[in-house]
């Protein structure tokens, strides 16, 4: 096999494979929930309710932190939060274990 | 979704050249460094993206790590077996021909084993039922075969058992990293020490089509690749290089046809590791476990996608292969080879002192001292691997 038909069947490949990428992707989550146990940024806002506290930390704003335990956690801090991602009420939020 | 994929897919490409070039640096080594850092990428990107660019990394690395071994003689412990043949070109000034095969190798036995991923997702949980209770003894008995198939097979047995002890004790410590210094002194500085000593000179390089294997060579080394570097997926601590040190035997493999088939099962272990995950929940090699850490689960939708990434990277890996391996070819005349020889060297015991500290070092001498034993007595290399399998087939037996 000379290297004119390596290069064929290699281009073939690649043709071939982008439109299964393609269409594969369609039925893949990007994303495993249960991976991400540690989170590091920085306190953008804190919402202390009776029993939890809600703390937003950039840069991953989207997923709030929630904590049961009694945090005094000030807006600027920069903060490691080790946890887990849980759905409440369909949304995800990042439950802390603990707070550094 | 698909734009993210790719730019993970060029990203991997990259690393996998990076990998694949550079002697003693491992995909498993790089895997580690994504995972650590994987709780900074994550605020930025999502766990497919990284898990792509480690299997891109992956499947890029087992087209490319044949150039090292071929031109360098410095081989990864998947790529050891092509050493002897592709080094006896290379001294021919078939260096890149030699690069050519391995290419063949590769590419064909990636296309053959994603056509059979649906077989395999069938078989696999079959066999491995079968088989799981005696997998101690079976290793054992592939392990008798490797080494009663070496012509020198006193030598095979003390080397097996010296590297299995090596093994034991070294995986069994503290050390960090324990593979990269073992692993690099048997089969990378070793080798690199036997051609400082022996003073080689490399032959004008002729970047062109000379070897001719026969279609029947072709089929059997094929079949060979995909068939050894699917089954031993099956296994824990057997890897490409046993894999084709028993399909010689089994396929009676000539010596060129050795080189395609070297190229297979590197690349065919490599992704149907990927299998292994998705039938038995089982992770076979460093990289997979990287990407399992990640993930921590393959369904059918992720798997397909794998597949098609690796049809998509083989493509390209290909190309990239056969241009570098030209470049490689050219600078190989230009560059004084001890020179080079002698930077690797240096380059891996600064790498081992860097990631395993002193006692890396230490670990270092001991493996290339051992690694230099069957370069003398001419028994096959690839029985240093009883460093991993020796600690696996105890882990099994008792």
């Amino acid at each position: 096999m000379n290297e004119k038909a390596l290069l064929i069947i290699a281009l073939t490949c690649v043709v071939l494979g982008l439109p299964i990428l393609y269409i594969a992707s369609q039925f893949v989550e990007a994303d495993d929930p249960r991976v991400l146990t540690e989170l590091t940024g920085v306190v953008e806002r804190v919402t202390a309710k009776e029993k939890v506290t809600i703390i937003s930390v950039k840069p991953m704003t989207s997923i709030p932190v929630v904590t049961f335990d009694k945090s005094n956690v000030k807006k600027g801090e920069k903060i490691t939060v080790n946890g887990e991602l849980k759905s409440y009420n369909g949304k995800l939020e990042f439950v802390a274990d603990e707070l550094k | 979704m698909i734009f993210q994929l790719l730019i993970a897919v060029l990203i991997g490409i990259l690393c996998g050249i990076l990998t694949g070039l550079t002697p003693g640096i491992h995909i498993n080594l790089v895997s580690v460094l994504i995972v650590s850092l994987s709780t900074i990428f994550l605020n930025y990107t999502s766990a497919l993206f990284l898990a792509t660019i480690i299997i891109s990394m992956g499947v890029t690395h087992t087209f490319l790590d044949s150039i090292p071994s071929i031109f360098l003689g410095a081989p990864d412990s998947d790529t050891v077996m092509a050493v002897l043949p592709g080094h006896k070109l290379l001294f021919q000034g078939l260096g890149w021909d030699a690069v050519r095969l391995t290419v063949i190798g590769s590419l064909l036995c990636l296309l053959l084993c994603i056509a059979i991923i649906p077989i395999l997702v069938l078989v696999f949980p079959i066999l491995y039922s079968l088989m799981k209770n005696y997998l101690g003894y079976l290793l054992l008995v592939m392990v008798a075969f490797i080494i009663l198939k070496d012509s020198k097979k006193i030598w095979a047995m003390i080397i097996f058992v010296l590297s299995g002890i090596l093994g034991l004790i070294v995986l069994n410590s503290e050390i960090s990293q324990p593979l990269f210094p073992m692993l690099s002194g048997m089969f990378g500085i070793s080798a690199l020490l036997i051609s400082l000593f022996n003073k080689v000179e490399v032959p004008t390089q002729i970047d062109e089509e000379y070897v001719e294997i026969s279609r029947g060579e072709y089929i059997k080394s094929l079949i060979g690749g995909v068939f050894s570097g699917s089954f031993v997926a099956l296994f824990p601590g057997i890897g490409a290089a046993q894999a084709a040190a028993m399909s010689t035997v089994l396929f009676k493999v000539k010596e060129y046809g050795y080189l395609i088939l070297v190229g297979g099962i590197n690349t065919v272990n490599f992704i149907i590791a990927l299998v292994t995950v998705y039938t038995l929940d089982k992770a076979r090699n460093g990289a997979i476990v990287a990407v399992m850490d990640i993930l921590t689960s393959i369904d059918l939708a992720r798997l397909v996608v794998f597949a098609a990434i690796a049809l998509i990277v083989g493509g390209i890996a290909t190309i990239l292969t056969l241009k570098i391996a030209k470049i490689f070819a050219f600078m190989i005349e230009e560059i004084e080879y001890q020179i080079v020889s002698l930077a690797i060297l240096f380059f891996i015991i600064a790498l081992a002192l860097y990631f395993s500290g002193f006692i890396g070092l230490l670990v270092l001498l001991i493996s290339t001292a051992l690694g230099i034993i069957p370069q003398i007595t001419g028994a096959c290399r690839s029985n240093a691997m009883g460093c991993l399998l020796l600690p696996v087939i105890l882990f099994y037996l008792l």
